[in-house]
C-alpha cells in the first residue's frame, strides 16, 4: 500500500516540477513559436493618396480590387494551390508554382484578378486569401502618364509624382492578426490587436484637367498630322510659375504598371534634351540690350549672305536682305545674331543666359530632371559662340526655355515652375521670385516678341481677337555623332497670351516632323490652335477682346488678297 | 467535517470546475462541427446527462448495504465480460477502436464497468476469509476472471485502459496475503506479454516513439505549448488559443491542456492539491473502515481515481505516453463520470459507516 502511494506521489511531483519549469521558467521560450503556431499577421495595405487637379477633379484615385495571396505556412502542397488557382483562370498552372517559389510567407500571387474567380475562390481553400483591396487607378492614363508616373503592382510609385511624392502618397500600413485554425482557415480573434491603415496624402498639382486635355489633343493632332516621332506643350501660369498642362505624345497607360517601353515612360518637357534653336535668341538678345551693345535700330546684317567664322559658313533660312536688330530677331536671322553676340561679348551673353536659367535645373517636381548641356564661356572659340548665339551648340529642357520666356511675359521677373499645389493639404512648395532684368528691358523684348507674331516668323500663331507674343525655333536636330542629322528637325514655339497683361505662357513643340518642318508652320499654328481653345473655356472669355468679329473679318479680307 | 462531507464536497466543486471547463474547452469546436449540430452546449447537455445519471448511481450507492455490493461482484463482472465480448463483435467504432456500444442517447463504454465490478470483485474475493486457506485453483480462477476482462479490453484495441487495470490489479492483490508468487509471476507475465504483443499495436508502438522524441507529435507538442503559454497566472478564461482545433480531443483526452493554459501554474497547482486532498481523505477513509472488504475498496477507489488523474496530466505534459485517459470529474465522457461517481458513492458510504464504527 505505502509503495503504491509513494510512486503516485513521486508521479505527482514529477508533474509539478514539469509544470512549474514550462509555466514560469521557460513560458517566454515559446512565445514566438506559440504566436506563429496559431496566429498569423495579414497586412492591411494602405489606400494610396489621391493626385488631383488644381480644381479637385481626381486624377489619379483608387479602386476596390479582388487580390489574391497564398499563405505559405497553411500550404499542404503547391501543385495543389497551382491547381486551384489555375482553374480558375487566373494564372497558368506553372505561374502559380513559380511564384510560390517565394520565400515570403504571405505571397501576393494575382491582382485584380476577375470577380467571378474572387468569388469562386473567397474563403473556400485554407491557403488561399482573396483581398478586397484598394488599388490604384487613373481615370485618363494616357493624358496625364507623363506627369504621375505610376506605380508598380506592389502599389509603390515608380515614377513621375507618384515615385516623387511616394512617402506622402502611399500612407501607412497596417495589420491584423488572424486566429487560425489548424484544419485551415483563418478568421478574426477579438482578442488580437489590429491595427487599420492609414491612408496616404492627397496631391493636389498645379494641372488643370481641362488644359492638360486641350494640350494633350493637340499634341497628338500634330503628331499624326505631321507623322512626328514626339510632341510635347507645356502651359504656364505666367505670375505664379505654375504648370497648368504638360502633355506628351506618345505616352503609355499608366494602368499597366509599366509594362510599357521604359523610353516613353518619362516626361519628355522635363527629362528629354534638345539644341533650341532660334527660340533661344532671345538671350544674346535680352544681353546686347542689357549691355547697351546693339541698339533696335543698328545694322546687324548687311546684304551678305553668308558669314565665315573660323573657315565655317553661317546661312540664314531665307535670304535676307539689309537687317536691324529688332528685323534680325523678328525673321530670325542667324547671320544677325552671330553679329549682335560678338557685338555683345561672349561673357555677357554667358552671364545673361546663366541668369535666366539656362544649363541649371528648375527644380519642378518632376524626377530625372535634366540641367541641359551649356558649357562655360571661356571655353568657346568664335563659331561656337556664334552658333550659341543662335541656339545651337547648347542643350535645354523644353520648360528650362519656357521658363527664360516667362521671365520677359512677367515683366522681367524670373518664377520656379511648379507642378504640385499641395501635398496633404499643406503647401509646401517653396516659391521663388527674382527679378533678373529690368521693366524697361522686359517691355522691350515684349514689344520685338509681339512683332514676331505680327510681322514675323510667327504670325501663323495669331489668334483672332487676342494679341499674342512668342518666338519661333527651327532646330536641326544634332547627332550624338557630332554634326546635324540632314532632314531631322525640332520644331518649337513659345508664346503668351493676352500679350500687354500675359496670363499664360505655352511651349509647343514638335519632334522629327515629316514633310514640313518650320516651326512658323508646325509650332506656331499648334500654339495658335491651343489658345484658341483656351480662351473657348468659359473662364478664359473675357481674355477675347470685342475686337473678335472685326479681327476675324481682317483675317478673311487677308486671305483674300493673298 | 466528516471524510464523506470532505469527499462530497471536493468531488462537487470538481464536477462544477468540470462543467465549466468543458464549456471552455469544447464550444468552439462543437459550435464549428457538423455532427455536433454547431451547437455550443453540445458537449456539456451530454456531460450534464452522465452526471444526473451518475449522480444517482452515488446516491444509491451512498446508502446501499456494503454487504449487498459484495454478493453483486461476481455477476458484475460477468456481466460486464460478456458486454466487453460483444464490443467487439458489435460496437462502434471511433478512431480505429471498438470501445463503444451505441445505446440510442449515448455511447457507452463497457471497459469502465468492467474496471469497476473489477475493483468489487477482487475486494470481496481479498476480504472472503484467510488467503493462507485458499487452494490454488480458486486463486488461479480469480485471476483468470479478472485477466479475461482485461485482455478482451486490450484487443478492442484499449491497451492503456488494460495496461492500467492490470496494474490495479497487481495493487490490489498486494493488499491481500495471497502468495508473492503469484503477483511476481504476473509481473513477470506483464513485462513479457508486453515485450511479446506491443509490436502488434502500431499505433502504441508510434506514441512511445512520440514520447522519446523520435516521431513529431503535433498533439503533444502543442500540448506543451499551449501549458507553457498558461504561464503563471494563465492567459485567462476562456482565452485559451489552443483548444481551436490545434489539440485534438481537447475536451476529453488533453482538458488539462485548456486548464493549465487559461488558469496557469496556479490553477495547475490548485487542481493537483484538490486531487491530493482527495487522496489523503481516501486513505483516511480506508485506514478508518472496520471491514477488510471496506479498507480495500475504500483504497481501490481512491487509487485508481488519482492514478487516472495523475496520469492524465503526465500525458498532458509528455511525461507519459499519449493515450485516450480521461481527466476524472472533469473531462468529457459519460460511461467515466458515471463509474466514477458510482465509486465516490461507495467511497463516502464506507466512510460514513466507518465514522459511525467509531
Amino acid at each position: 500500500m505505502n509503495y503504491a502511494i509513494i510512486a503516485l506521489l513521486v508521479l505527482t511531483g514529477l508533474v509539478v516540477i514539469r509544470t512549474a519549469s514550462l509555466q514560469i521558467f521557460s513560458s517566454f521560450k515559446f512565445d514566438k513559436v506559440v504566436s506563429s503556431k496559431n496566429t498569423i499577421k495579414i497586412a492591411d495595405n494602405a489606400e494610396r493618396g489621391e493626385i488631383l487637379d488644381r480644381n479637385g477633379e481626381s486624377i489619379a484615385t483608387s479602386i476596390k480590387t479582388f487580390n489574391l495571396y497564398v499563405l505559405k505556412p497553411m500550404m499542404k502542397s503547391a501543385s495543389n494551390v497551382a491547381e486551384v488557382v489555375s482553374s480558375a483562370g487566373i494564372l497558368s498552372y506553372n505561374d502559380v508554382l513559380s511564384r510560390l517559389n517565394s520565400r515570403m510567407l504571405y505571397i501576393p500571387v494575382s491582382y485584380d484578378i476577375p470577380q467571378s474567380a474572387a468569388i469562386q475562390l473567397k474563403n473556400k481553400y485554407a491557403s488561399i486569401v482573396v483581398k478586397e483591396e484598394k488599388t490604384r487607378y487613373y481615370i485618363n492614363p494616357h493624358m496625364f502618364s507623363n506627369i504621375t508616373g505610376f506605380v508598380g503592382v506592389d502599389n509603390s510609385g515608380l515614377e513621375g509624382i507618384e515615385y516623387l511624392y511616394n512617402d506622402d502618397l502611399r500612407g501607412k500600413n497596417g495589420f491584423a492578426i488572424f486566429q487560425k485554425k489548424p484544419n485551415g482557415k483563418i478568421y478574426k480573434h477579438p482578442d488580437y490587436p489590429e491595427k487599420l491603415s492609414q491612408k496616404g496624402k492627397d496631391i493636389v498639382l498645379t494641372i488643370d484637367k481641362r488644359f492638360q486635355e486641350i494640350a494633350y489633343n493637340i499634341v497628338e493632332e500634330w503628331c499624326e498630322k505631321f507623322n512626328a516621332k514626339q510632341g510635347s506643350a507645356i502651359i504656364m501660369d505666367v505670375k505664379t510659375g505654375e504648370i497648368y498642362a504638360m502633355a506628351d505624345y506618345p505616352t503609355y497607360n499608366s494602368n499597366l504598371h509599366g509594362k510599357e517601353n521604359p523610353q516613353i515612360c518619362k516626361n519628355t518637357s522635363v527629362v528629354n534634351l534638345f539644341e533650341p534653336g532660334s527660340i533661344f535668341k532671345l538671350i544674346p538678345a535680352v544681353s546686347a540690350l542689357e549691355n547697351n551693345a546693339v541698339k533696335l535700330d543698328d545694322i546687324v546684317k548687311t546684304s551678305v549672305d553668308t558669314l565665315r567664322i573660323n573657315g565655317k559658313k553661317i546661312t540664314d533660312a531665307h535670304d535676307l536682305d539689309i537687317l536691324t536688330f529688332e528685323k534680325a530677331f523678328i525673321l530670325s536671322s542667324n547671320i544677325g545674331f552671330a553679329n549682335i553676340g560678338e557685338k555683345t561679348g561672349k561673357e555677357n551673353v554667358y552671364n545673361t543666359a546663366v541668369k535666366f536659367g539656362i544649363g541649371r535645373k528648375t527644380n519642378i517636381n518632376v524626377p530625372g530632371e535634366q540641367r541641359g548641356f551649356f558649357t562655360d564661356y571661356s571655353k568657346w572659340i568664335p563659331i561656337h559662340f556664334a552658333n550659341i548665339c543662335f541656339g545651337q551648340g547648347l542643350s535645354v529642357t523644353s520648360i528650362q526655355i519656357l521658363s527664360a520666356y516667362n521671365a520677359i511675359a512677367n515683366n522681367g521677373v524670373l518664377v520656379n515652375p511648379k507642378l504640385v499645389k499641395s501635398v496633404g493639404g499643406s503647401n509646401l512648395i517653396k516659391n521663388s521670385e527674382k527679378r533678373i532684368v529690368s521693366q524697361s528691358i522686359a517691355d522691350i523684348m515684349n514689344d520685338l516678341l509681339k512683332k514676331v507674331v505680327s510681322e514675323g516668323t510667327g504670325v501663323k500663331a495669331q489668334v483672332a481677337g487676342i494679341n499674342v507674343a512668342g518666338k519661333t525655333g527651327t532646330a536641326e536636330k544634332a547627332s550624338e555623332k557630332g554634326g546635324y542629322m540632314r532632314g531631322k528637325y525640332i520644331s518649337s514655339f513659345i508664346g503668351y497670351f493676352p500679350a500687354d497683361d500675359p496670363k499664360f505662357i505655352i511651349l509647343t513643340l514638335i519632334d522629327e516632323p515629316k514633310g514640313l518642318y518650320w516651326a512658323s508652320e508646325i509650332a506656331a499654328p499648334m500654339f495658335s490652335e491651343i489658345v484658341k481653345r483656351i480662351v473657348n473655356l468659359y473662364d478664359y472669355r473675357y481674355m477675347l477682346s470685342d475686337k473678335k468679329e472685326s479681327a476675324e473679318n481682317e483675317t478673311r479680307k487677308n486671305n483674300k488678297r493673298s | 467535517m466528516s471524510n464523506d462531507r470532505k469527499i462530497l464536497l471536493i468531488v462537487s466543486l470538481l464536477v462544477l470546475f468540470g462543467i465549466f471547463t468543458l464549456f471552455n474547452a469544447s464550444s468552439f469546436i462543437s459550435s464549428q462541427l457538423e455532427r455536433c449540430g454547431h451547437n455550443p452546449f453540445y458537449y456539456v447537455i451530454k456531460q450534464v446527462e452522465a452526471i444526473f445519471i451518475g449522480g444517482i448511481a452515488m446516491l444509491v450507492l451512498n446508502k446501499i448495504d456494503l454487504e449487498k455490493l459484495k454478493k453483486m461482484a461476481l455477476p458484475g463482472l460477468i456481466f460486464s465480460i460478456m458486454l466487453l465480448a460483444i464490443v467487439l463483435i458489435v460496437g462502434k467504432e471511433i478512431n480505429g477502436a471498438k470501445r463503444w456500444l451505441d445505446l440510442g442517447i449515448t455511447n457507452f463504454q463497457p471497459s469502465e464497468m468492467a474496471e469497476f465490478f473489477i475493483l468489487l470483485y477482487l475486494s470481496a474475493f481479498i476480504s472472503s476469509s484467510k488467503i493462507g486457506k485458499k487452494t490454488h485453483e480458486k486463486i488461479i480462477a480469480v485471476l483468470v476472471l479478472c485477466l479475461t476482462a482485461i485482455v478482451l479490453v486490450a484487443v478492442e484495441p484499449n491497451l492503456s485502459t488494460a495496461l492500467l487495470m492490470y496494474l490495479f490489479v497487481i495493487v490490489l492483490l498486494l493488499l491481500s496475503d495471497i502468495p508473492r508468487g503469484y503477483i511476481f509471476s504476473m509481473c513477470v507475465f506483464l513485462v513479457v506479454g508486453f515485450l511479446a504483443m506491443i509490436p502488434r499495436y502500431a499505433h502504441a508502438v508510434t506514441r512511445l516513439k512520440m514520447l522519446a522524441g523520435s516521431v513529431h507529435s503535433e498533439q503533444a507538442e502543442n500540448s506543451i505549448l499551449a501549458i507553457a503559454n498558461g504561464g503563471f497566472f494563465g492567459q485567462g478564461i476562456g482565452m485559451g488559443k489552443f483548444k481551436l482545433f490545434f489539440i485534438p480531443e481537447v475536451h476529453s483526452d488533453f482538458i488539462f491542456t485548456t486548464i493549465a493554459e487559461e488558469f496557469g501554474f496556479i490553477g495547475c497547482i490548485i487542481l493537483i492539491g484538490a486531487f491530493l486532498l482527495f487522496l489523503k481523505t481516501g486513505i483516511d477513509v480506508a485506514k478508518n473502515s472496520y471491514s477488510t472488504f471496506s479498507k480495500v475498496l475504500a483504497f481501490g477507489i481512491t487509487f485508481i481515481i488519482f492514478t487516472k488523474a495523475i496520469t492524465h496530466i503526465a500525458i498532458s505534459l509528455k511525461i507519459a505516453p499519449t493515450t485516450g485517459l480521461v481527466l476524472p470529474f472533469i473531462s468529457y465522457g459519460g460511461s467515466a463520470m458515471i463509474f466514477n461517481l458510482a465509486m465516490i458513492g461507495i467511497l463516502m458510504n464506507i466512510a460514513r459507516d466507518g465514522y459511525n464504527a467509531k
